[in-house]
């Protein structure tokens, strides 16, 4: 199928889903289900608030950023360190274990009761939940590292940096790319669970007071700016992907 | 600058053991390992080269630089041929006089591939860029394993002439596996591994 062919059959489905919204929001209460129109200019009166942008959408996105961020490093250190001394990965593994299963609303109740409703509780809520997927990203890469590349670099005598430059890098950073795409995405919605059971401000919160307030107009149009915020990263982090396998194709 | 093997053998997963023949190897001197598939010839350059340390044994090498073309090539795939060959090389200066890279390449037909990703060349030129990665180091002793196995007549007739002429300016030891005749460089003598178990 061509790129044309699909962006021509999204585009389709996305007028079908308005239209059908459009149909249904004839039928109910605006307080219910408010128009499309009615979201459109809610989301228009956001965007050109520059309280809203400055105070609630960017406080959001450095929350979002800095918890990603977190989780990153925190990650795939920990990830490199169990790939190089193996006696690690069974003492991480229970840890692992329990933040790979336990689901994002449950650890927020818990942050929330051990540091009350503050931004550390929305940063460390996104940088506990993402940082197993780093870590998992950063061990399986350095797994894949070509044995018979690293045999070739030892019989040569090849410096470490250069083999860490030249065949290890590499390795776990493709293994880390997609991790970074999946990261991204969860860490936007990690960031809005937790701004909206803890009230901190930010995008989660604007739509619980929005809600509060019979606001659903304002309510759509926040859910709306946080799918552009997910599609955005991911997109844009798929492109880099893709740039860079391509390099290296 | 030597090499000996005595009494080595080789465990493999704790089950069997493969007992290599002596081996002895003087600088400057070239030796081929013969035998049927199986025999260990693989092995025992895997051992001299230090990539297989688990042996019960004797071993003493005494060669300080190994150079080594390899029968699967064993090339950085995103790194171009150049960059391949230079990851190699010792930094901060050249111990010998190095010829020009470009000269290499050029003598191996390699010219226009030297800038090209591993990953583009074909077989028969990756195993060229390979063998030249292993002579231009300027190694003490090179091993060569089956390096001319998927090589075209042409292309081993310019290999065999690049370490010729390679060996002629710098002396080094060649330790070869080779299942055809003609695809071995000449040597001064052979190590038949056919009853080594």
């Amino acid at each position: 199928m061509t790129k044309l062919r699909s962006i021509a059959l999204a585009g389709f489905s996305t007028g079908c889903l308005i239209a059908l919204w459009s149909h249904l929001a004839t039928q109910y209460d605006p307080v219910t289900l408010p128009s499309p129109s009615a979201t459109a200019s809610a989301l228009f009166e956001l965007l050109g608030d520059p309280e809203f942008l400055l105070d609630t959408l960017l406080t959001s996105i450095g929350r979002i950023l800095l918890g990603v961020l977190i989780a990153f490093v925190a990650g795939t250190l920990l990830g490199l360190l169990a790939g190089l001394a193996p006696v690690l990965r069974p003492m991480l593994f229970p840890i692992r274990l329990v933040l790979s299963s336990m689901p994002a609303a449950v650890l927020i109740v818990l942050l929330l009761i051990w540091t009350g409703p503050t931004t550390a509780t929305t940063v460390i809520a996104a940088s506990v939940m993402l940082a197993p997927l780093f870590y998992i990203a950063a061990l399986d890469g350095l797994e894949g590292v070509d044995r018979r590349l690293m045999e070739m670099a030892q019989v040569h005598r090849v410096p470490w940096p250069r083999r860490i430059r030249a065949i290890i890098a590499p390795a776990v950073t493709i293994a880390l790319l997609p991790a970074m795409r999946t990261g991204a995405a969860n860490g936007i919605r990690v960031t809005i669970l937790a701004e909206i059971l803890a009230g901190t401000g930010g995008l989660g919160d604007q739509i619980s007071t929005a809600r509060q307030y019979l606001q659903t107009d304002q309510v759509f149009a926040l859910i709306i700016l946080v799918i552009a915020l997910v599609i955005a990263l991911e997109s844009g982090l798929g492109l880099l992907i893709s740039q860079m396998r391509g390099g290296r194709s | 600058m030597s090499l000996a093997l005595r009494d080595v053998s080789v465990r493999f997963d704790g089950q069997s053991t493969l007992y290599l023949p002596d081996l002895s190897l003087e600088a400057g001197q070239s030796l081929d390992l013969i035998g049927p598939s199986g025999a260990g010839k693989t092995t025992m350059l895997m051992v001299v080269a230090g990539l297989i340390t688990r042996i019960s044994g004797h071993m003493e090498n005494r060669f300080q630089r190994i150079g080594f073309a390899f029968q699967d090539g064993r090339l950085i795939p995103h790194l171009s041929a150049r960059e391949n060959v230079l990851l190699c090389c010792r930094s901060g200066g050249k111990a010998r006089s190095l010829p020009s890279l470009d000269e290499a390449f050029g003598a191996l037909d390699l010219s226009r591939q030297a800038d090209q990703r591993a990953e583009a060349l074909s077989g028969g030129e990756a195993q060229r860029v390979n063998l030249l990665r292993a002579v231009y180091l300027q190694p003490d002793l090179l091993i060569l394993d089956e390096v001319g196995a998927n090589v075209d007549d042409p292309n081993w007739a310019l290999m065999a002439d690049f370490i010729e002429r390679s060996h002629a300016d710098n002396p080094f030891a060649i330790l070869q596996v080779a299942h055809h005749a003609s695809r071995r460089v000449p040597s001064d003598d052979r190590l038949d591994l056919t009853f080594s178990k």
